[in-house]
């Protein structure tokens, strides 16, 4: 379970979130949607521990994952940039990874193998990180976020530099994992994967979550039958009153 | 590849010590290698380091993508880059003859080298970056057999320059001989590097190569937690992978041999006047030992953070205590830095045979040095880590020098008891070396917690 309230951080003068408040319960995908720089990442990053709020709270499963490492076994976090250990091999990092969140390493070993077959990487485990693609090191960040079956899934922009078919299978996985129960929040700037998996989308701009519901709830609230529609009539809307 | 450096590097190695040997059987005070010897390592060693230069600056530069989608043909960029390895060959032998040549002016002191050896120390410099460059494009080139007949060639021409300096023909024919073997290097670098340069620039940048070779794992004892063991093999692998590890190795164990150099030319109690003669091997070690700590341990460590920059999300989203992850990473550091007592704490107090108390204090004093380094470099590498990209989290030269300085007033303060006290009482001064030893341990420690306190608080915008 993911509660995030009244949270905000600035840089220096800047206000990056402006009080968002926002709840999810198991076996739900909250997707949220927002232009960039619109305060996506930096909320995600205050929920995994990565960045500390100025006020407020944001916790997972009951816990601040900055303040409490235990927390951090109930996440499996998929950043926006694929910034990996380019002389690892994959089988390496998701080792590394995978012990160091306690999966035993005979179940470790196992599921390196599946989920590498799964999501087509293939021998290429078995090479340096820094010979892989954008899309294949998505795949592989991906792997890492679900590694230790965590109740919670934290992913930021997944889809980013896959191609159609991929894009579509990790929508299938979240959808999938979502069903045995997982909470997932996730973050995109695409409105088709938005409308593909979520169960609820919250629209952040300028650091505010200017419009929350499920993807019909939306489209009717703003007479729209396009999520596109909704989302940039929502920003405009939005940056008008500000 | 990495063979043949291995090669190349431990070649460079045994000449050396071949000529360590023959000195040392000749029992002669003054060091007077043949010009032929001298002149022959110093090409190896230029051409090893710029085979590896090519590689890890050149072949795995991935920015030059830019060129290759810009109307540059690939001709132009293998040239430009080829003259870099060159220039910045040339560069630094510049400076280093400009240091020579400064030592040799202040000291008053008589070279036994003419304009031959000059002449050929410069043709060499020029060749030896023209060797190693093609090595390095070579033998990454796909074909096995363009590959085979490639390296086959640039090796013979390390042979035939091998030949040719210890020939003892005259000076005429032996710059006649490398005038000709600098226009050879220079026909593979047109005909076969450059035609195959693009190609192996894209396959080594996408650096697909398998790494099985290196996925054994370190056996380390288990009263070290899981997490700083895993951590630990981590960061040794990227370490020794990114060759950090074996470079280092290599300038601490040429030190070592440096340190044999001097005592055979100096002998085993120079006389420096005043009556210290006695002090200068003592001081001599504890400032390579010092150097080498540098090197090995305080300069690798400040950047453990800054070159993470941000991967380190990685390890901030792991439910593992923040101490045992940095501690894995300083470790990963000084795994290898017993060979500072092995290549120059040991060795010389051994040859010089020096009392056993002696030894014990020259190798735990090496230990203290290692320790502070370790405890300083992991504080300074949260306290002022970099995460600059282009500098690959380089400390800048303010943070090092600073940090090079403290290192060196810790050091005054842990080893100038003990140093004092092994004047007065053997025992009690080996005693209180292995004391400064814990203690420096312990300090380190704390700076490890001290260090990972820093970064629990630390906030990753990046």
């Amino acid at each position: 379970m993911i509660e995030i309230k009244d949270l905000k951080k600035s840089y220096g003068e800047f206000e990056a979130l402006k009080g968002i408040n926002i709840s999810l319960e198991k076996g739900k995908i909250y997707t949220l949607l927002g232009s960039n720089g619109a305060g996506k990442t930096t909320l995600i990053k205050i929920l995994t521990g990565l960045l500390q709020p100025d006020s407020g709270t944001a916790r997972i499963d009951g816990g601040s994952a900055r303040q409490d490492k235990n927390v951090r076994e109930r996440f499996g976090y998929m950043p926006e940039h694929p910034d990996l250990y380019s002389r690892l091999t994959g089988e390496e990092f998701l080792h590394m990874m995978g012990s160091l969140k306690g999966v035993d390493e005979d179940v470790l070993s196992q599921k390196i193998k599946e989920f590498s077959q799964d999501l087509e990487i293939g021998e290429h485990i078995h090479k340096e990180i820094g010979g892989y693609s954008k899309g294949m090191k998505q795949k592989l960040l991906f792997i890492n976020a679900i590694i230790n079956d965590p109740p919670n899934l934290i992913l930021d922009e997944p889809t980013n530099s896959l191609d159609p078919r991929f894009s579509q299978d990790i929508k299938s996985k979240i959808k999938d994992l979502a069903s045995q129960g997982k909470c997932i929040l996730m973050s995109t700037h695409i409105t088709p994967v938005a409308e593909d998996v979520a169960d609820k989308v919250g629209i952040i701009e300028k650091g505010e979550l200017v419009a929350e519901g499920t993807v019909s709830e939306l489209k009717r609230v703003n007479g729209s039958d396009n999520l596109e529609e909704v989302f940039i009539e929502v920003i405009n809307h939005a940056q008008q009153v500000s | 590849m990495t063979l043949w450096f291995i090669f190349l590097m431990f070649g460079g190695f045994w000449l050396i010590l071949s000529m360590v040997e023959f000195l040392a059987d000749l029992d002669e005070l003054l060091l007077n290698p043949s010009q032929g010897n001298v002149l022959f390592s110093i090409f190896f060693f230029f051409s090893a380091k710029s085979a590896t230069e090519t590689l890890e600056g050149v072949l795995r530069d991935k920015s030059q993508k830019y060129y290759f989608s810009s109307p540059l043909d690939s001709d132009s960029v293998f040239y430009s880059k080829l003259l870099r390895v060159l220039f910045y060959n040339l560069l630094l032998f510049g400076i280093a003859m400009s240091v020579v040549l400064f030592v040799v002016k202040i000291g008053n002191i008589e070279l036994p080298i003419d304009l031959h050896f000059l002449t050929m120390l410069y043709l060499l410099m020029v060749l030896a970056p023209l060797v190693g460059f093609n090595i390095s494009v070579l033998s990454h080139v796909k074909n096995r057999w363009l590959k085979k007949v490639n390296l086959v060639v640039a090796g013979q021409m390390i042979t035939f320059t091998a030949m040719i300096l210890h020939s003892g023909a005259s000076s005429l024919y032996q710059l006649g001989y490398t005038v000709l073997l600098l226009l050879g290097s220079l026909l593979i670098a047109v005909f076969s590097s450059a035609p195959v340069y693009e190609e192996v620039w894209t396959s080594t940048s996408q650096n697909t190569e398998s790494s099985s070779l290196h996925r054994k794992s370190l056996k380390l004892p288990k009263f070290i937690s899981k997490s700083t063991r895993l951590m630990t093999e981590a960061e040794f692998k990227r370490r020794w992978r990114r060759k950090q590890v074996p470079s280092s190795i290599l300038v601490v164990t040429t030190m070592g041999i440096g340190l044999l150099f001097i005592y055979l030319s100096l002998g085993p109690q120079p006389d420096l006047g005043l009556g210290l003669g006695k002090y200068f091997y003592p001081s001599l070690i504890a400032m390579t030992a010092f150097l080498a700590a540098v090197i090995h341990t305080l300069i690798p460590s400040l950047n453990l953070f800054g070159r993470d920059g941000a991967r380190l999300w990685s390890l901030y989203t792991l439910p593992c205590e923040t101490k045992d992850l940095a501690s894995g990473k300083a470790l990963a550091v000084i795994l290898t830095s017993p060979i500072i007592v092995l290549t120059i704490a040991l060795p010389l107090p051994v040859i010089l045979d020096y009392p056993l108390s002696f030894v014990l204090f020259s190798i735990f004093s090496s230990f203290v040095f290692i320790f502070l380094m370790s405890g300083i470099g992991l504080w300074a590498a949260a306290r002022f880590p970099n995460f600059n990209e282009s500098t690959r989290g380089a400390p800048d030269i303010i943070t090092m020098y600073s940090m090079i300085m403290l290192a060196l007033i810790f050091s005054v303060i842990f080893l100038a008891f003990p140093f004092t006290l092994i004047e007065i009482d053997r025992i009690l001064g080996v005693l209180s070396v292995i004391f400064a030893a814990d203690i420096s341990a312990l300090l380190m420690i704390a700076m490890y917690k001290r260090s990972s306190t820093i970064l629990e608080n630390m906030e990753l915008r990046f």
